[in-house]
């Protein structure tokens, strides 16, 4: 017998099995285009928490573009740093201590010579990185703790541009612009009558449109968290961090 | 810095929580992320489980489901081979996809399956088959402990017993290296024999999504019984002395019949988890012995290293208990108690005593009505309500006047409910939970700007969703609303005549002028290139100021632009700002404009050359309010950290500075007398002062959302605000005094005496005692219910007199020197003693209010002091570290005589 299976998220399928972080880049699942195309992608993800991280600990915006990229480069290489490699744990965690050693212990003397031109995943250019960096709160925030920050705005935006592809993918467009500024509430959204009549729905088709929402979004940012940590119950134990983290 | 202002954009309307530029779409992160906790809650899919009861699985034949989760499904099955029923659990395929979770899954499991011990489930096979990891264990018919603890408190014995069977259990995994994680009521089963066998085992760290199971099948998951490093996500963290934790709180539950800590989300039961000492066990079970309570309260330490240091430890005191030997924890006394919660929440410290009466009284009642009260539904709505009303307490004193009120309405007497659990307690905090406005209008959406209309009469409402409302501002009815703007309107200003209205939003950047009258458009000015935050009117009504507002990229100048009112002409741009302006304000004689902006610089400008005339340097933030008197010789500006400076226009200096909240401000008042200066700020709160002497005044309190404008009814009698909580609230301009409204009540409530008849007597004589000069520390009553003492801050001992409610005759105990901090009667109502802050513990004959004592030997504040019932001992805790034990056989003879001594015949 078969035990039932949850629907799979459209879009996201399979993504725990074949695009864990440590899958992709420690498993020797690394031939697979799938794989390499899935460690760019979260790359990309979350380049910027690092680069907030080593621009707050006083590296200028250059150095900052040099060690992010290279940091992910030697992981598409595995080329991990002094050998500190993916134990399987968390992401977060792994790219912080993967990153600060590399700051230590490698860094200077690379800095000495001339780097090697491993491959350039991204391109600082369009990323406007520095602009981005420029509004970040001039308060007192950690490096850590921006790069906990940054790291839940990532993760959220991700989410968020998977939600959008998958209502666009089943051409809910309209309805998904309409309904985003729910997700935390309802102060932003139109009321449910005006929306009603915009959508074409009753007010409590809106109601449940609304919920549908809601609940897509918790099971999508599982999801994307899943792929990061290393099992199933660290899935909560990430997201209390992550909130305590946007909390403190 | 300037993101933190203005956030009607930029804020989270789950939580109010303000966004930085970095969070997107205007959601809070930390809401965002909360959605993937609370998704877990959902039901999932049942398909095709049920559909598999009868099936072969294996070894198996599944025979009924007995409960199922997010994760895993758990069957009621037959294992063929061996004949036997045993329960199966699988976990579900989505889960587990991972080859190394699998692995791990059958590691954990068979690590578990190691464990033989007669209180905890056994595990008997671990397996995979069709690539689904399952295990089959124990089943054990009975009921879980939550079942049981459901509907009420279980015995106390009963109850010890089992958590030390349970710790016993625990301490043996804990000894093969398996921390539990996920202790609960509803992972004890009790068997037939009446044991308790702990399931779910060594699994815990994998299955914890799998949570509590109810008959409904909803998954709860409830971290209601999780350690505060649990719940903090601290994972390094978690030790056996979490697992003590979670025993303590099984305790806990069975003897309240409820957790330690539960709230409607699973975020809020995080918060109270981390940050809130739970309800005291004996306020809801007065029944529970205070050994009990003691070792409960030591297992739910929130540091680990004041908790049992091993599940061994547990069990030895709980068999200690159970054994009636004395334990060996010590219990934590109210006054350490309160002290620590001071400690975790100084800004409400000075109201911490009248915590400490509160919760008293609160077990008083709940001390009378457990003997009055047989049925067990009543017992638990008695528990409920004496839970209720401290955490209403608690909620005041943080300011969330609207929880306090929902707490109180559950205990309004529903149709059919004979009893009214209601005393004076219930009816005392309902006073204070109202909130302090005379009226409030309630809008649908968040309001950023309420204002009067220079006649008075009418109101003006911006309206967020794009509305402008007019209401008469003495009816309060709508006299007319109409769409300024397509989303949000941000602010409504009056011309000085009243006839015209101009509206900004922040969304399509417009400024726009309106007719009041006919509520037909004047004119919409070209669109700012900034967010239009707002518009100020020159006194004669012939110029009029824009402002453009953009925090959002540091170094952008401000769009301040000065129009003619009549031919809507652009007179010009000012230029010099080097950073964004939230507010400006025309000086009354016309000639200036004031600007606040993101530096903390204020400027003066000369509307006639439109150059800078002057600046003021001295805020150390954002400028979010600026505000001339009428006469136009201070100007009053506020920043971010909630600070107001009072500016003498002509001298050019600060007259004075006021730390007026802790958060910042968004918008000043001044009356139109030129007396009073109002404030309203994020903190939810506004605020009245003296704007000559800088006196706070009065705060109003009743918002549960930011205050992001104020403005004085042109008689200057009432105030306005606007808030984000959506409302517009009317307050009475006038001064008002609350620090000695609650010193007064609190004291006649808090102790007045345990016997019912009185106790109900006082539901309509509560008095405020016009008590001391300073602080009241300390009270306490004779037996016989006459005499109340209080001691003092002012170092002075007072008697009153409680059926009159006045001063006794000489009130004033002679020869105390130090500020009071404790006080006792002796059960003879004979003596009276009193402990102070450094000096010696004195003694008094109450009769002939002579000192008869003064016993030395502390080193530090008294704490508690405490006569034996036989009246001839004296024990004095102190901050010294010790607590004292004072003979004292002539306690009897001193009787109206007036010969002082020492009796210090004491020792530790």
């Amino acid at each position: 017998m078969k035990p039932a299976s949850q629907p799979e998220p459209s879009g996201t399928s399979g993504q725990f099995t074949t695009t864990h972080w440590s899958v992709v880049v420690a498993a020797g699942r690394r031939d697979s285009p799938d794989a390499t195309a899935a460690l760019e992608n979260l790359c990309r993800t979350y380049w910027y928490p690092l680069y907030a991280y080593v621009r707050r600990r006083g590296y200028e915006a250059p150095d900052a573009e040099d060690l992010t990229q290279e940091l992910f480069a030697r992981l598409l290489e595995k080329d991990f740093p002094a050998g500190i490699t993916p134990d399987g744990g968390r992401f977060r965690s792994y790219l912080l201590t993967a990153l600060n050693h590399f700051l230590v212990n490698e860094w200077k003397s690379r800095q000495a010579g001339k780097r090697g031109g491993g491959k350039r995943l991204l391109s600082w250019d369009e990323l406007g990185a520095e602009d981005r960096y420029r509004l970040e709160p001039s308060e007192q925030m950690t490096p850590e703790k921006l790069f906990e920050r940054r790291w839940a705005s990532a993760l959220l935006d991700q989410v968020r541009q998977r939600l959008q592809t998958e209502y666009a993918a089943q051409g809910k467009t309209q309805l998904y612009e309409r309904l985003r500024p729910c997700l935390t509430g309802a102060e932003h959204l139109l009321p449910y009558a005006e929306l009603a009549a915009l959508l074409g729905l009753s007010e409590s088709g809106v109601k449940m449109a609304v919920q549908r929402l809601r609940r897509r979004y918790g099971e999508m940012l599982r999801l994307e968290i899943a792929q990061t940590v290393s099992g199933p119950e660290e899935i909560e134990e990430e997201l209390r961090g992550l909130i305590a983290a946007a909390a403190g | 810095m300037g993101t933190q202002f203005m956030p009607a954009l930029r804020l989270c309307s789950e939580c109010g929580a303000e966004l930085s530029v970095a969070e997107q779409e205007g959601l809070c992160t930390r809401c965002l992320l909360a959605l993937g906790l609370e998704g877990l809650p959902e039901i999932r899919p049942q398909s095709g489980i049920k559909s598999e009861v009868g099936e072969r699985f294996g070894d198996y034949v599944l025979l009924e489901e007995i409960a199922h989760g997010g994760m895993g499904v758990i069957y009621k099955a037959r294992q063929i081979s061996l004949d036997r029923i045993v329960a199966v659990k699988m976990i579900r395929a989505e889960w587990l996809a991972r080859e190394e979770d699998i692995k791990r899954f059958q590691i954990e499991a068979q690590a578990a399956a190691q464990l033989q011990h007669p209180n905890i489930v056994a595990i008997h096979e671990v397996g995979e088959l069709d690539g689904h990891p399952f295990f089959s264990m124990d089943y054990v018919p009975g009921i879980s402990l939550a079942q049981m603890a459901r509907e009420r408190p279980l015995g106390t014995r009963q109850a010890a017993r089992y958590v030390q069977r349970i710790a016993e259990a625990i301490l043996y995994a804990h000894q093969h290296g398996i921390l539990h994680r996920d202790l609960k009521p509803s992972n004890v089963l009790i068997d037939l024999n009446d044991d308790p066998r702990v399931t779910d085992f060594g699994l815990a760290k994998l299955l914890k999504a799998d949570t509590e199971l109810t008959l409904s099948g909803v998954v709860m998951g409830t971290p209601s019984y999780m350690s505060p490093e649990q719940a903090q996500g601290k994972a390094n963290a978690v030790t056996v002395r979490s697992d003590v934790y979670s025993l303590g709180a099984i305790l806990y539950h069975l003897l309240c019949a409820r957790p330690p800590f539960q709230a409607d989300t699973t975020l809020e039961t995080l918060r109270q988890v981390v940050g809130m000492e739970p309800v005291l066990p004996r306020a809801l079970n007065p029944r529970a012995p205070r050994d009990l309570e003691t070792i409960i309260l030591k297992c739910l330490q929130k540091e680990p290293a004041k908790r049992y240091a091993s599940a061994q430890e547990l069990a030895e005191e709980l068999g200690r208990f159970l054994s009636d030997r004395p334990i060996l924890a010590r219990p934590i006394g109210p006054t350490a108690r309160l002290w620590r919660w001071c400690r975790r929440n100084p800004v409400v410290s000075s109201l911490a005593a009248a915590t400490l009466v509160l919760l008293c009284a609160v077990a008083i009642i709940s001390t009378i009505s457990a003997v009055r009260i047989a049925s067990g539904q009543r017992v638990l709505r008695e528990n409920l309500y004496a839970s209720d009303m401290s955490v209403a307490w608690h909620s005041l004193v943080e300011g969330d006047a609207r929880r306090a009120r929902e707490l109180l309405e559950r205990h309004r007497p529903k149709q059919g409910q004979a009893t009214d659990l209601r005393g004076f307690e219930w009816r005392y905090l309902w006073r204070l939970s109202q909130p302090d406005e005379l009226f409030t209008i309630t809008n649908r959406v968040l309001v950023p700007a309420a204002r009067y209309a220079p006649d008075g009469r009418t109101l003006a409402i911006a309206s967020y969703d794009g509305l402008v409302i007019l209401r008469d501002a003495f009816t309060k009815k709508e006299l007319k609303s109409f769409r300024a703007h397509p989303r949000n309107c941000w602010s409504v200003t009056f011309s000085p005549n009243g006839r015209v209205l101009a509206t900004t939003s922040r969304d399509d950047h417009e400024v726009k002028l309106w007719d009041v009258e006919t509520a037909k458009l004047l004119v919409a000015f070209p669109p700012l290139s900034q967010e239009a935050v707002c518009v100020a009117f020159s006194p004669d009504g012939k110029r009029l100021a824009t402002v453009g507002y953009s925090p959002y990229t540091k170094g952008i100048p401000a769009e301040v632009k000065i129009w003619d009112a009549a031919s809507y002409q652009n007179l010009g741009q000012l230029a010099g700002h080097r950073s964004f302006v939230c507010r400006a304000q025309f000086s009354p004689d016309g000639s200036l404009l004031a600007t606040g902006d993101g530096e903390g610089t204020v400027r003066l400008w000369n509307i006639a050359t439109q150059k800078e005339s002057q600046s003021f340097t001295g805020h150390r933030g954002f400028v979010g309010a600026v505000r001339f008197s009428p006469d136009g010789k201070i100007l009053a500006t506020a920043d971010q950290h909630g600070t107001i400076i009072l500016w003498d226009c002509a001298a050019r200096s600060a007259l004075r500075t006021l730390s007026a909240h802790q958060s910042p401000i968004y918008d000043l008042a001044i009356s139109p007398d030129g007396k009073w200066l109002a404030s309203a700020s994020l903190d939810h709160t506004a605020k009245l002062w003296d704007l000559e002497t800088g006196e706070e005044l009065a705060t109003f309190r009743g918002h549960f959302g930011r205050v992001w404008t104020v403005d004085f009814s042109p008689d200057g009698k009432t105030l306005v605000t606007a808030s984000m909580d959506g409302t517009v609230r009317f307050w009475s301009a006038a001064p008002k005094r609350e620090s000695e409204l609650f010193a007064g009540d609190w004291a006649a409530i808090g102790f007045s005496p345990a016997r019912s008849d009185q106790l109900w007597d006082l539901t309509n004589r509560i008095r405020i005692l016009p008590a001391h000069a300073a602080k009241v520390n300390a009270l306490a009553l004779s037996p016989d219910g006459q005499t109340l003492a209080s001691g003092s801050d002012d170092t002075t001992v007072r008697l009153w007199d409680m059926a009159t409610g006045q001063p006794a005759d000489n009130p004033v105990l002679p020869g105390n020197a130090g500020a009071v901090t404790a006080l006792a009667f002796s059960t003879d109502g004979k003596t009276l003693a009193a402990g102070s802050f450094d000096g010696p513990i004195k003694l008094w004959c109450v009769s002939a209010r002579q000192e008869v004592g003064s016993l030395k030997g502390h080193l530090s504040r008294i704490q508690e002091l405490a006569f034996s019932p036989d009246g001839r001992k004296l024990a004095s805790s102190s901050y010294d570290g010790t607590v004292r034990l004072w003979t004292a056989p002539s306690f009897a003879e001193i009787d109206g005589e007036s010969k002082s001594r020492n009796s210090s015949s004491a020792s530790d």
